[in-house]
């Protein structure tokens, strides 16, 4: 401590850690400058203070009249339309997970699915998700409609998720509770869903990967949906179904399905034969697909794994590239056109997102995403020139989100 | 007096240094919850509205940047929107909202590396403007220069030090709250927030070059 009562040198806060030694405590300090004693404790703990050191109780002070200063600052206001800019999403909400009106007379609900393959043999399928839907009701179903969104038993927050989509695209959320089941079942019944099941993409896999470095996957995600959203040709973000999520969706919930005729496909053990997991799957789903025709479905499209982020499910990667990204540790598929991917990697930039270029598979030789990287994937494949011929040709490009470089903060 | 500062009536908004004046008692609030949850899309927007400028307060005093203030406090709106549904009842929800904002304010910090440098807003009247009684000019102008030199020093600390001044003298959150907010003990916020204010001296010190103010 200087002469000057001051707070010594390189700023050490020695005078306060030497008062704990000689009977004032860091707490009775703290109370103090907080003002949280009342007046008798207060004067005793000042007269405490100030045998150790005058200086000791110009520095409360000191301390006491910044909080007060700090206290006396004026309220900033916000910009007028910070709430306005996400009312939308609030609206959106309404729409899509987080309540669904009751199921409306004559809606023609289609559903697509992956290890409820056999559901495609009734022109239905359903999309899988391993999130929980965490909303709650919208009231109380009409009479005689299947509600969706009735609300869920106590929520399972690793229960997967049915979604059903419409003819207008808009996705319904619903937690396959003993409730949602039923309303399942009954839209089965319904015969309702004999609409066009949609297709997988035959997009190309990219030689390369992008992986994006940040501690925040949810912003991220949201970042790469806009970046995708300015793509000129239809694009689609998926989250790649892991085998471990198809076969724990097996366990958790297989459709009973007796009487259709129909089978679910026979997900591996935990630790099986992925690669023959993965092809019997599509051999279900082309099965399936098979029997659909049969039973005179409109289309026979093979089945979509994953969770739908962005796009249209018809323009998501097929549940064999899903599964196989996902084993080879990319928990994401975007698919575009490979004209976008410049503008695509140029938004992730101007987001502040690091971005690097990998090699598929081994991780190796990647690139920052800045005016060389770009050149760099160009020569990594040929996607590029193959779209200089043809402006439609659409990529799958696996991406993965990983931590930031850097430690993160240390507390002090 | 209680830890908490200044007593609060139960159905009066309070003033707060961090963020304008709030419309939202605690029993709207629940009202509004309440009718969100029951299908009223325009409750959580009331509600968002009602917080809007607690959320800017905490992201502006953070950041000390206007435009940055902004994006993350929409980022909080849309964090608020997303998980309202998971909103438990267990803490208040003014201490839960303020959570959200706080935690996308430290983990910009994190990106950006923290030890950001003071930087004045002048055109947003960053609002440190002297609110004291002083019969005297000068001394008004004193006391508004020991405000702005505490609120450039609170934009160099550290800050996760930062975060706990910003909630305890701009928010007026107890020790109970903030240790909720920051998910540490009620001993470690108070451990923290003396250790804080003494840093936030010696920045001051510092950049004054040792001179009281």
């Amino acid at each position: 401590m200087n002469n000057n009562g001051g707070w010594g040198e390189a700023g050490h806060s020695r005078p306060m850690g030497e008062s704990m030694e000689q009977g004032v405590r860091e707490s009775e300090l703290l109370d103090l400058i907080e003002g949280n004693l009342d007046p008798v404790a207060a004067r005793s703990a000042r007269e405490r203070l100030a045998r150790t050191s005058p200086e000791l109780v110009a520095a409360v002070d000191q301390l006491r009249a910044d909080r007060d200063a700090l206290r006396s600052l004026e309220a900033v206001s916000p910009p007028r339309d910070l709430v306005l800019a996400v009312e939308p999403l609030l609206a959106r909400s309404m729409l899509v997970g987080r309540r669904t009106p009751p199921w409306q007379p004559g809606r023609r609900a289609w559903v697509v699915g992956a290890s409820a393959a056999a559901v495609l043999g009734l022109s239905a399928g359903v999309w899988m998700v391993s999130d929980a839907f965490r909303g709650s009701p919208s009231g109380p179903p009409l009479s005689g409609q299947a509600n969706l969104a009735d609300r869920p038993d106590p929520i399972d927050q690793t229960a997967p998720v049915l979604m059903a989509s419409d003819p207008a695209g808009e996705l319904h959320h619903a937690v396959p509770s003993s409730q949602g089941r039923r309303a399942f079942d009954a839209l089965l019944a319904q015969d309702a869903a004999s609409a066009s099941i949609p297709g997988s993409t035959t997009a190309d896999v990219a030689g390369f990967a992008i992986v994006i470095e940040s501690n925040d996957s949810a912003a991220t995600r949201e970042r790469l949906i806009e970046a995708l959203a300015d793509c000129t040709i239809p694009s689609a973000l998926v989250r790649n179904f892991s085998i471990e999520e198809a076969v724990e969706f097996q366990r958790r919930w297989s459709p009973d399905l007796s009487g259709t005729g129909a089978t679910a496909p026979r997900l591996a053990d935990a630790g099986g034969d992925r690669r023959a997991l993965h092809h019997r799957l599509a051999d279900h789903a082309r099965n399936a697909a098979a029997r659909a025709l049969a039973g005179g479905a409109s289309d026979a499209d093979a089945p979509t794994l994953g969770e739908q982020l962005a796009g249209r499910p018809a323009d998501a990667a097929t549940p064999e590239t899903q599964l196989d990204l996902a084993d080879r540790g990319y928990e994401l598929s975007a698919t575009l056109g490979a004209v976008d991917l410049p503008k695509v990697l140029a938004r992730l930039s101007e987001a502040g997102l690091q971005v690097r270029l990998t090699e598929l598979g081994d991780g190796s030789s990647s690139t920052r995403v800045d005016g060389s990287a770009l050149g760099a994937w160009r020569r990594w494949n040929d996607v590029a020139s193959r779209a200089a011929l043809d402006p439609t040709v659409r990529v799958t490009v696996p991406m993965t989100i990983q931590a930031a470089a850097g430690s993160p903060h240390r507390e002090r | 007096m209680s830890p908490a500062g200044p007593r609060r009536t139960k159905d009066k908004p309070i003033r707060l240094a961090g963020g304008a004046a709030e419309a939202l008692t605690p029993l709207r609030e629940q009202q509004l919850l309440q009718a969100w949850r029951s299908g009223r899309a325009d409750a959580l927007a009331e509600l968002l509205r009602g917080y809007q400028g607690r959320i800017y307060g905490v992201c502006y005093r953070m950041l000390r940047n206007h435009d940055e203030a902004t994006d993350l406090a929409q980022d909080a709106l849309v964090k608020v929107l997303e998980g309202i549904d998971s909103y438990n009842g267990r803490s208040q929800l003014s201490t839960w909202i303020i959570r959200v904002a706080m935690n996308c304010c430290l983990s910009h910090l994190r990106k950006q590396r923290l030890r950001r440098h003071a930087s004045l807003d002048e055109a947003r009247g960053a609002g440190d403007g002297s609110r004291t009684a002083e019969p005297s000019a000068a001394l008004r102008v004193q006391h508004a220069e020991a405000r702005e030199a505490l609120v450039q020093a609170l934009s160099r600390i550290d800050a996760e030090m930062r975060a706990i001044i910003v909630l305890r003298d701009m928010q007026d959150l107890d020790y109970q709250q903030i240790g909720e907010i920051l998910g540490v003990p009620v001993g470690t916020v108070k451990s923290r927030l003396f250790r804080a204010r003494l840093a936030l001296r010696e920045e001051v010190e510092s950049m004054l070059g040792g001179e009281g103010v």
